[in-house]
């Protein structure tokens, strides 16, 4: 017991000797200084030169430079506190900013993995890394240079989705059982058009900041890298997803047309154009 | 008679797409349904573009249907003292201030419609009109909301000034100020990016 | 607004302006030409026209899907609430489908021959895979 009431008194002159030193002290929690650091940047308006490297989703070109950094992923912050661990350390310095270096791992080591290069002082992101399952990078964007932050006339809302149990039912109840990968939840149901104005429906799954998209449509959908498309004999499912190819599958494989939208969709796919 | 195989010929009428707005008004009041969806394919396009802007695209669908099944339903009462598209920028303009109220914080991707990325926005790309349509649409996004509309109706909508004037409900001397304050801003902006004509 | 009261002093149209400044203005307006129109918007009006005009009876699948959802708890009914409103939206769409399908039977056999066709062919038409890419894009954007 004698250790922990020495705790205290150590961490405080510790944190006293770092700050007469002007030693960085690091966030006490990453998560909330991540959430935090997000919301900042929703209220700020943020330029310079950013590099940017996307294998997934393909694009036609995988480099492009822009002139601010992408927004960041829908959150869904219980799922983040269930399914991620976050570490920090201090991280290289970026656009000559010094930042702190911020590793998000899910609990499913299936789903992608983040890093982020947070930026110091201004609190905003200044870099991040996104791979997959194999360690392959998909994503990437980084500060070249960049311009001392503004205060934005209006704040951007920074997406932040609630589970939803019972739109979960409501839809089991639609689909009946389906597989989703550990630590993803359905999140969001959306109508959407596919190509030729066709009606179609989203249900999107997160695991707290990657996400996976099932779209039931009347079409199918060139097969490709870290997506599955299944016949469902009427229509179509498709499932997208930064996840290993055998995951989507069997998602895909567990998924069921909507009751009422097998003959919704057919009659969609026969319809004048 | 001479047992020659007589062919009457009986003029068409003229097609709908030859018809001026104002003939094809009076047709459509007189029921002619035709004659109105001729109306819209003449000008939902140019109002779509028109909403896009002020609303957003998502929005913007909505917009020009509540627009045209207003108008349509109005349409007794329009009186024609107005040209047609005049009439309709102004119900548009109404439909999509409407929505602003319903739903205010809509606009949110106004402010950074393509999250400039999708614009690709750089000195590097400068050359390339495709970057320069991305980049015109942030640029307009970050201008003040008069003078975009201003704009927008003078130029996605092809107005004149004066008939910008009276869907504004301004004087002709604000439309024209507010056109070249629209310009100025949209190319201080665009010459930031490295931008030049 | 003082901006009524600087008319005289701004400088107005296109004549009075000085070549650079008539060099951008002729840019911008050249750039706005070049944006496409977006061709959805014509078919989108003409069929909710036709639904304003032939007041569709209400059968739809989505309705009995929709009276179905509506039938939950109340308790339930927040959570349902988006979902409700996403199916409306698509209950909309079919009835714009069946007005127009309805008219379009009814009108020539030719067409007929279309929609066989058309249904023979689309299911089974794959693509790129751009159209699922932009749906994960979407769901990825987070303000």
């Amino acid at each position: 017991m004698r250790h922990f009431a020495l705790l205290f008194p150590v961490m405080l002159c510790c944190f006293i000797v770092a700050a007469a030193q002007n030693i960085p002290v690091s966030p006490a929690n990453p998560l909330n200084y991540f959430l935090k650091s997000l919301e900042n940047e929703a209220g700020l308006n943020v330029r310079g030169v950013v590099t940017e490297r996307q294998t997934f989703p393909p694009r036609k070109q995988a480099d492009a430079t822009r002139t601010d950094f992408p927004a960041p992923y829908p959150l869904v912050v219980t799922l983040l506190r269930q399914n991620w661990s976050v570490t920090v350390s201090t991280g290289e310095q970026i656009a000559g900013r010094d930042t702190w270096k911020l590793e998000l791992s899910p609990a499913n080591m299936a789903a992608p993995r983040f890093t982020y290069w947070m930026d110091r002082e201004w609190n905003l992101r200044l870099a991040v890394e996104e791979r997959d399952a194999v360690g392959d990078v998909t994503y990437s964007a980084r500060y070249q240079s960049i311009e001392k932050p503004t205060k934005r006339s209006q704040r951007r809302s920074l997406t932040r989705l609630e589970l939803r149990p019972l739109l979960e039912k409501f839809v089991r109840a639609q689909i009946g059982n389906y597989y989703l990968p550990d630590g993803f939840r359905l999140v969001d149901v959306r109508p959407r058009t596919v190509r030729d104005n066709q009606a179609a429906l989203d249900l999107r799954a997160s695991n707290g900041l990657s996400v996976i998209v099932v779209v039931f449509a009347p079409i199918a959908t060139g097969r490709n890298a870290k997506l599955a498309v299944r016949d469902l004999k009427g229509s179509w499912v498709w499932v997208i997803g930064n996840l290993a190819r055998s995951e989507l599958e069997q998602i895909a494989g567990s998924l069921k047309a909507p009751l009422e939208m097998t003959g919704l969709l057919s009659g969609f796919s026969s319809a004048p154009r | 008679m001479t047992g020659a195989l007589t062919i009457r010929f009986t003029p068409a009428p003229p097609a709908l797409e030859q018809l001026e707005d104002a003939a094809l008004v009076l047709l459509a009041k007189r029921g002619q349904d035709e004659a109105f969806d001729e109306l819209v394919k003449r000008h939902a396009p140019k109002l779509h573009a028109v909403a896009k802007r002020i609303v957003g695209t998502e929005e913007a669908h909505d917009v020009v249907q509540d627009a045209f099944i207003n108008a349509y339903r109005a349409l007794p009462k329009f009186l024609g003292e107005a040209q047609f598209t005049t009439w309709m920028h102004r119900i548009t303009l109404n439909c999509c201030y409407a929505r602003m109220r319903k739903h205010p914080d809509r606009g949110h991707d106004l402010e950074l419609p393509l999250d400039a990325s999708d614009a690709g926005v750089t000195p590097v790309e400068v050359s390339e009109n495709r970057d320069l349509k991305s980049a015109l649409e942030a640029a307009l996004a970050r201008i003040n909301k008069d003078f975009r509309e201003t704009f927008v109706l003078i130029e996605f909508g092809q107005l004149d000034y004066a008939s910008a004037a009276q869907i504004l409900q301004v004087e002709l001397g604000t439309v024209k100020s507010r056109m070249n304050r629209a310009r100025a801003s949209l190319r201080d902006i665009l010459e930031g990016w490295g931008y030049r004509p | 607004m003082n901006e009524d009261h600087e008319n005289n002093s701004q400088m107005t149209d296109l004549e009075e302006q000085h070549p650079e400044e008539r060099s951008w203005a002729a840019l911008l307006s050249k750039t706005v030409e070049s944006i496409p129109a977006d061709d959805r918007v014509v078919p989108t009006v003409l069929g909710a026209l036709r639904l304003e005009r032939e007041r569709v009876a209400d059968g739809s699948p989505w309705a009995r899907y929709l009276s179905g959802a509506a039938q939950l708890q109340n308790s339930d009914f927040d959570a349902v609430q988006p979902t409700l409103q996403a199916l409306r939206l698509e209950r909309r769409r079919v009835r714009q489908w069946r007005g127009s399908v309805t008219r379009w039977i009814a009108s020539a056999a030719a067409v007929a021959a279309v929609v066989a066709a058309v249904a023979v062919f689309a299911p089974s038409r794959s693509a790129d895979a751009t159209d699922a890419y932009s749906a994960y894009q979407e769901a990825a954007k987070g303000w």
